[in-house]
């Protein structure tokens, strides 16, 4: 059993009455003596349960869904659910964790290594390769090696990769890659350390950002932070700051920016720009362009 | 200014827009700079990328700043446009405008509304100018005003040559300085050297003259004119003002007109070299009021008249040397000779003014004066205050006068000769040495009544009312009474007698074109007729020699 990690902080709203970790599939075993060193019977869980399904709801609506090879719950200063690899087992089956909505309908699917259930289901820590998939046509994929599923929120961090989309059937999205990430219930999410987002579908572009937020499937991205854009044809764009707009289909940059095309190299104050950056406004231009003879 | 560069007469302005807007090959890209703009919009599409600039436009590529309130480069379309306050920057060279487009395609520029093109020596303004990259040629229409070096020409449209820095001015074209007005139906300018080849009722005014030609080469540096066909220059005053008026004042009492198919003016020595044709020699018609309005008018035709205002002292000489021929008539007088100098010494102050007229040629001259003819080696005639004063004949000297009652030439003879005149009349003639007389006398028929020969070391006539009325001698008389039946032919030493007579003032004048000039532009035709003698004078000496 790996270690557990922090206390979390706040309880949850979702005031899930895990009036019982209702339906405990396999079988359960109490502790036995001879413990490893350093290890004390406090350390022990108070229940184990090996390919294990944890159901929990709230109101009769189902939120969370969860299958790992083995499970151990721990009742002492707060209580909290680890799932993961059994102990000693040298290959096993990720876990697996499905949420739902407040409507008691299918939102997210996280896979993990490991994780931890705090606060009744409240609170999820997943950990380890984790995976998490957004249901949805705004959804989302995420990919990190470690996450936190909270009041329909996702805080990913350390290697994240993630996927939104706008529409399916246009196919527009973006995948974020980011030391950190935070997918919020609406889809919105906020990524931080070295982000790079790939636009796709219509509009092929790349921002890089210290910070990146977005609204849901990245319809609306805000740059912050050493922020670039580049799109196609060489064209790239450096500002403090700059927004994306799908809707638009146009960049912004509000403030001082440069600019790197084709034949130019300029700098100015208040962009807009087409998605691949071949048409644009600004104000307060500097900087050099080349003209054809 | 780099010579290299220079437009009018300085830098090559006009280049500008070529090096500024376009590479010295087709397809190949420039790098402009972007110093500033309020705003930009970049468009891309299938035509290629269009900027927009506007407000405060400021771009630079190499040494050459543009400035504009707007710019829109169509760089797949190779064109360029900038609008509003366009100012364009080049070293000193600056091209401004309320809007200039560039055609890497045609590699033409065009700049419209207000153009000025300067170099800090030359400005061109014009409302639109056109300038080709490959012909380094810029047109302008609608009126274009070019400043250089104290110059001011206009012409309705033109072009200039940046390679050659040359003007084609399409006229009317005018030429303005300071030292006067040129005017033409068209004209060329070389920057360069200062020189204007305009042509087509051709036009020169300057203070002191007028010059009217078909075509006219002036360098402004030296303020020389050379003009052909049908040339006329009038110089208006005794010239000795120097004061420099725009026009010439019309109250003047002397105006000289010089006729030549060329002619060669220098403003600076204020000097005329004229010439004619083969068959048209040059002429020169001097006109001049006396104080009660009377106007006397002296014509000279030769193959080469030049004229020259001379500096002496305090005083302004002019000169006028008629060669190859000169024909001279004025009211008293009348000359012919190869060569002919008239010097004229204006008044000044109490001082009459003083006229001398020198004659020469191996053809010896001659002049009839009062009714005579008077030839010699060479002739000098003084005229003070409008009046003949004197006339010296030195080399065989003769005088004839054709007794028109009995058709015998009374003659006089000597080494020298000197006639003394008072108001005009022939008051004393003096001979010597071997002074010899022919005189014919007549009796109450008007018949030859007898022949008188005469001669002594020097004789002195004393004239009255035309008539000889005392006759002294000295040293060594001789003489003889010839009766009416034996009366020679002789002929005395020296004798000449030019059957056709003097020039007469319709002869030189003609009926050319000069006298078509002169009814459209001279002085008012009863300056040209002879004026009356006054009460108490002589007819013209024309009159008498038999005027034609």
């Amino acid at each position: 059993m790996r270690p557990l990690p922090a206390r979390p902080s706040a309880p949850v709203a979702l005031a899930v009455a895990l009036a019982a970790l209702a339906a405990l599939g396999g079988c359960t075993r109490q502790p036995t003596a001879g413990l490893p060193p350093g290890t004390t019977v406090d350390d022990l869980p108070d229940s184990e349960s090996w390919d294990a399904s944890l159901r929990t709801s709230a109101d009769g609506r189902p939120t969370l869904a969860i299958d790992a090879p083995y499970l151990a719950r721990y009742t002492r200063d707060s209580a909290y659910v680890y799932l993961g690899p059994a102990p000693d087992a040298e290959t096993a089956e990720p876990v697996r964790v499905r949420v739902f909505d407040a409507e008691g309908r299918p939102r997210a699917t996280v896979t993990a290594g490991e994780a931890w259930v705090y606060d009744d289901g409240a609170r999820l820590l997943a950990q380890g390769d984790v995976r998490t998939v957004v249901a949805g046509d705004d959804g989302a994929t995420l990919q990190a090696d470690r996450m936190t599923l909270e009041d329909g929120a996702v805080a990913a961090e350390g290697e994240v990769r993630a996927s939104v989309r706008a529409s399916v059937r246009a196919g527009d999205g973006a995948q974020v890659e980011a030391a950190r990430l935070r997918y919020e219930p609406d889809g919105s999410f906020a990524a931080s350390g070295g982000t790079v987002v790939h636009l796709t579908g219509s509009t092929q572009a790349t921002v890089l950002a210290r910070r990146v937020s977005g609204t849901a499937g990245g319809g609306r991205l805000e740059a912050t932070g050493d922020a670039r854009v580049q799109a196609s044809g060489g064209r790239t764009l450096q500002a403090g700051r700059v927004v994306w707009s799908r809707a638009a289909g146009r960049f912004r940059a509000p403030g001082a920016f440069s600019f790197v095309g084709p034949g130019e190299r300029v700098r100015g104050r208040g962009l807009s720009a087409t998605a691949d950056l071949s048409r644009y406004s600004f104000r307060d231009i500097t900087g050099e362009i080349e003209v054809r003879e | 200014m780099s010579a290299a560069q220079r437009l009018l007469g300085g830098t090559a302005l006009a280049a500008v827009l070529a090096v500024a807007l376009a590479a010295p090959a087709s397809g190949q890209t420039r790098r402009v700079e972007v110093l500033g703009g309020d705003r930009v919009e970049v468009a891309s599409d299938s035509g290629g990328v269009v900027r927009r600039l506007t407000g405060n436009v400021r771009l630079r590529q190499d040494t050459t700043v543009f400035f504009a309130d707007a710019a829109t480069i169509y760089d797949g379309r190779g064109e360029a446009v900038l609008r509003g306050r366009v100012r364009i920057v080049s070293g000193a060279d600056t091209l401004t405008a309320r809007e200039v487009a560039y055609d890497s395609n045609t590699r033409v520029a065009e700049a419209r509304g207000d153009v000025r093109l300067g170099d800090g020596e030359s400005v061109l303004f014009a409302p639109a100018l056109s300038f080709d990259r490959r012909t380094e040629v810029s047109s302008f229409t609608g009126g274009g005003r070019i400043l250089h070096r104290g110059a001011v020409l206009t012409s309705p449209s033109g072009t200039y040559s940046t390679a050659r820095r040359v003007a084609r001015l399409d006229g009317p074209v005018r030429l303005e300085d300071s030292t006067g007005v040129l005017t033409a139906a068209r004209g060329l300018y070389d920057a360069r050297v200062r020189r204007a080849d305009f042509a087509g009722d051709v036009r020169l005014r300057r203070p002191d003259a007028r010059l009217w030609a078909d075509s006219v080469v002036y360098f402004r540096r030296t303020e020389r004119a050379r003009a052909y066909r049908e040339v006329v220059l009038e110089r208006i005053g005794e010239g000795e003002s120097t004061a420099r008026q725009p026009v010439a004042p019309a109250d003047s009492s002397r105006r000289s007109f010089l006729f030549a198919d060329e002619l060669l003016f220098d403003g600076q020595a204020e000097t005329a070299a004229a010439r004619g044709t083969p068959s048209l020699d040059p002429l020169l018609l001097v006109l001049r009021a006396d104080s009660t309005g009377r106007v006397d008018s002296t014509l000279t035709r030769a193959p080469r008249i030049d004229a020259a205002r001379l500096v002496a002292g305090a005083d302004t000489l002019q000169r006028v040397a008629a060669a190859g021929g000169a024909r001279i008539w004025e009211r008293r007088l009348a000359a012919v000779a190869d060569s002919a100098r008239f010097l004229r010494q204006p008044a000044r102050g109490a001082t009459t003014a003083l006229d001398r007229l020198g004659l020469w040629g191996s053809t010896r001259p001659s002049v009839w004066a009062d009714g005579a003819q008077l030839t010699g080696d060479s002739l000098f005639a003084v005229v003070r205050g409008g009046a003949v004063d004197s006339l010296r004949v030195l080399g065989a000297a003769f005088a004839a006068q054709l007794d028109s009652t009995l058709g015998r030439l009374q003659q006089i003879a000597g080494r020298q000769m000197l006639a003394r005149f008072d108001g005009d009349a022939l008051r004393r003639l003096s001979v010597w040495p071997n002074a010899q007389v022919l005189y014919h006398t007549a009796n109450d028929e008007g018949l030859l009544d007898g022949v008188y020969e005469l001669s002594q070391d020097s004789l002195a006539f004393q004239f009255r009312d035309g008539e000889i009325r005392e006759i002294r001698g000295y040293r060594g008389l001789q003489g003889r009474a010839i009766p009416p039946g034996q009366a020679p032919n002789t002929r005395l030493p020296g004798f000449a007698f030019r059957t056709e007579g003097a020039p007469t003032r319709r002869s030189l004048l003609g009926s050319g074109w000069e006298a078509a000039w002169l009814e459209a532009h001279g002085p008012p035709p009863d300056a040209l007729r002879p004026a009356p003698p006054a009460r108490g004078e002589p007819p013209p000496a024309s009159a008498r020699a038999g005027e034609r």
